[in-house]
């Protein structure tokens, strides 16, 4: 699972260290300075570390939470995301982390309380409204939570901190966390999905659609409230088709009342990362298909990405009412929230 | 595949069982080839070990992204002499500046390897001690991913078989008992390189190319991702070739390409994980 731990050396004796390292009694514990020296070294491959990735278990010393890029959202006006790790345990050939990062290693910050403090932080700057704050930007959210307990730790703190609105973002199914409490109302518990050919294509070592629905349907029976998240939005010869099943298998077991929100965001990306994947990638179709340059991102071609979304928005109506659904296009936000001042853009595309 | 070792004592066993020939004439440091592997031999030291890597890269093909490996013998405070380790950090002891190969191959052991300017004796820390690792890694990590760039070091020496002990034949027995867990170590290497085989650049397109269309070297870059589109979405080189027939020039040939492959309808499918790795060019038909 993990042959190789690399542990700052300040922390060598934090408790959270001893604790991780006590559940890879075979690997190797290698001692270093600052994580950067091996997660930021030149000449690493991201595909090669992918087949046996390290964990490391360092110290964040700043910048624990960072704004959204403006207009990102699901309708709040405050808006943070925090990444308590770096890199995930999936391997979604259109995540942006691939193209971002020169290792494939596990980063965990064990200074869980430091975060929490710059939320409170962010709570009292924006003193009597509600912050929300994303996770499983620079992660999942869940996937290694049984390794991390990071979850736990998290509930507990919004326990106390109504206005402090978190979403949860994954692919996984590792909601043990979540089940073994009360549902918490300023949580939202949000799923990636694809259809599934994409994800038995795309999305490698993830749960099936079906676990993730299944996980879905075991939160919304315990209270717990559910996003939605189909981000990226990939084309196909049958597009239609498979996000029509992919939503119809969904709103058959989901209950639309147990949904919060809904975001879309067609397959997008910086285009430096980009030029990274397919560096590392390219014999991938999806990577070789037709793409535009806008904004210094690519992108699907503007008319293309706007039809995408608009079946989708079409197909979701069915489901839930306008105001849960938000679009994270480049820009195409007018044709999903027209009426809406709270639109959303910027955060990258392949999510967790 | 590439070894930088420091001794002729050293390479000897690796000359021997992997069947390698010296190379004539001899340059700055002796080399030894074979078809699919190339043996320098760099002299006891990180410097030369530095130049040593940079001399057998600069006189060979095919050292980008392939495994470069540092064998040698090293004293340790803690394993038995005869054992193999390979490094997961290597530091130089004179500049305290570390390294961390990626380790990507299991069920090896592990250690930390400090190098040093002059022999160690008295070993004061839990790792291994060479004179070579902390001058090869750095420079090989210009010729190769560092997951591919390894250390790995038979144990020579420790506090209760001094170094004072070795001689060229015994430091022969001890790579010679380990070769075949080197070569284990290596065959692994080169499964991994294949995972990241460059792939050709412009100046490799098929000669029927070459005589047919010419390319600027920007027009190069643009039909070298476009050909690797192909690969990636048609792979058939008998429809490339009746898609470019009737080019006339290369700018042609890049419209023709692009329209083509623009007009494929996307799909999402077969996973890279799955089948062939590395697009091979497409083979295109001469005229």
């Amino acid at each position: 699972m993990i042959d190789t731990l690399y542990i700052e050396q300040a922390i060598a004796t934090h408790h959270r260290v001893r604790e991780i390292g006590s559940r890879f009694p075979n690997a190797n514990q290698v001692m270093c300075e600052r994580y950067g020296a091996v997660f930021n070294r030149k000449s690493q491959n991201f595909r090669l570390q992918k087949k046996n990735p390290s964990l490391i278990l360092a110290h964040k010393f700043d910048n624990h939470v960072l704004a959204t890029p403006e207009g990102y959202g699901i309708g709040g006006r405050n808006n943070y995301y925090f990444s308590h790790m770096l890199n995930c345990i999936y391997d979604c050939r259109y995540c942006f982390l691939q193209g971002m990062y020169r290792s494939a290693h596990y980063v965990l910050f064990v200074n869980y309380d430091d975060f929490f403090s710059a939320m409170d932080a962010k709570l009292v700057a924006h003193d009597g409204e509600d912050v929300w704050f994303f996770s499983g930007y620079d992660c999942d959210s869940l996937a290694l939570d049984p390794l991390t307990g990071f979850a736990e730790h998290l509930l507990s703190y919004l326990e106390t901190r109504p206005h402090a609105m978190v979403e949860l973002r994954t692919k996984s199914t590792q909601i043990r966390a979540l089940l073994g409490q009360a549902p918490l109302s300023n949580v939202i518990v949000a799923f990636s999905l694809t259809p599934e050919p994409a994800a038995v294509a795309l999305e490698h070592k993830t749960p099936s659609v079906a676990k993730r629905i299944n996980a879905m349907t075991q939160l919304a029976q315990n209270g717990w409230r559910l996003g939605l998240r189909f981000d990226p939005l990939l084309d196909d010869v049958r597009f239609e088709d498979h996000y029509q099943a992919l939503f119809r298998d969904i709103f058959d077991r989901i209950d639309p009342a147990c949904i919060h929100s809904i975001t879309m965001g067609p397959f997008r990306m910086p285009a430096p990362f980009f030029s990274n994947v397919v560096r590392l990638y390219p014999d991938e179709p999806l990577l070789a298909g037709s793409f535009a340059h806008r904004e210094g991102l690519i992108t699907y071609p503007q008319e293309r990405e706007a039809a995408m979304l608009a079946f989708c928005l079409d197909a979701l109506r069915a489901h839930v009412s306008d105001d849960k659904i938000f679009s994270c296009a480049v820009d195409s936000r007018e044709t999903v929230r027209a009426d809406t001042e709270s639109t959303n853009s910027g955060l990258l595309a392949s999510s967790h | 595949m590439f070894l930088v070792v420091a001794l002729q004592a050293e390479a000897q066993p690796l000359i021997t069982h992997f069947g390698l020939r010296c190379e004539a004439p001899m340059g700055m440091f002796r080399i030894y080839r074979s078809e699919s592997m190339a043996l320098v031999i760099s002299g006891v030291g990180k410097s030369l070990s530095a130049a040593a890597t940079g001399y057998l890269c600069g006189s060979s093909d095919g050292w980008r992204n392939a495994p470069w490996i540092n064998v040698g013998v090293a004293g340790h405070r803690n394993v038995d002499v005869g054992e193999l380790i390979v490094a997961n950090k290597i530091v130089d002891q004179s500049t305290a500046h570390s390294w961390y190969p990626p380790q990507l191959v299991s069920n090896v052991v592990n250690s930390t390897l400090i190098t040093v300017d002059e022999p160690e004796e008295t070993y004061p820390e839990r790792a291994a001690y060479d004179m070579e690792a902390a001058g090869f890694f750095p420079a090989a990590t210009r010729c190769s991913s560092g997951e591919l760039v390894q250390s790995i070091k038979v144990i020579s020496d420790n506090p209760h078989q001094s170094i004072a002990s070795l001689n060229a034949r015994s430091i022969k027995q001890l790579i010679t008992k380990n070769v075949s867990k080197i070569e284990q170590f290596i065959n692994r290497l080169s499964e991994l390189s294949t995972e990241i085989k460059v792939l050709p650049h412009h100046g490799s397109l098929p000669e029927s190319w070459a005589n047919r269309w010419s390319f600027s070297v920007t027009q190069g870059h643009r039909l070298r991702r476009l050909l690797q589109r192909w690969g990636a979405l048609i792979g058939d080189a008998e429809t490339l070739d009746s898609a470019l027939g009737a080019c006339k020039d290369g700018a042609a040939v890049l419209t023709a390409l692009e329209e083509r492959l623009n007009a494929e309808k996307p799909t999402y499918g077969r996973s890279s994980l799955v089948g062939p790795r590395v697009s091979p060019m497409p083979k295109v038909h001469s005229p």
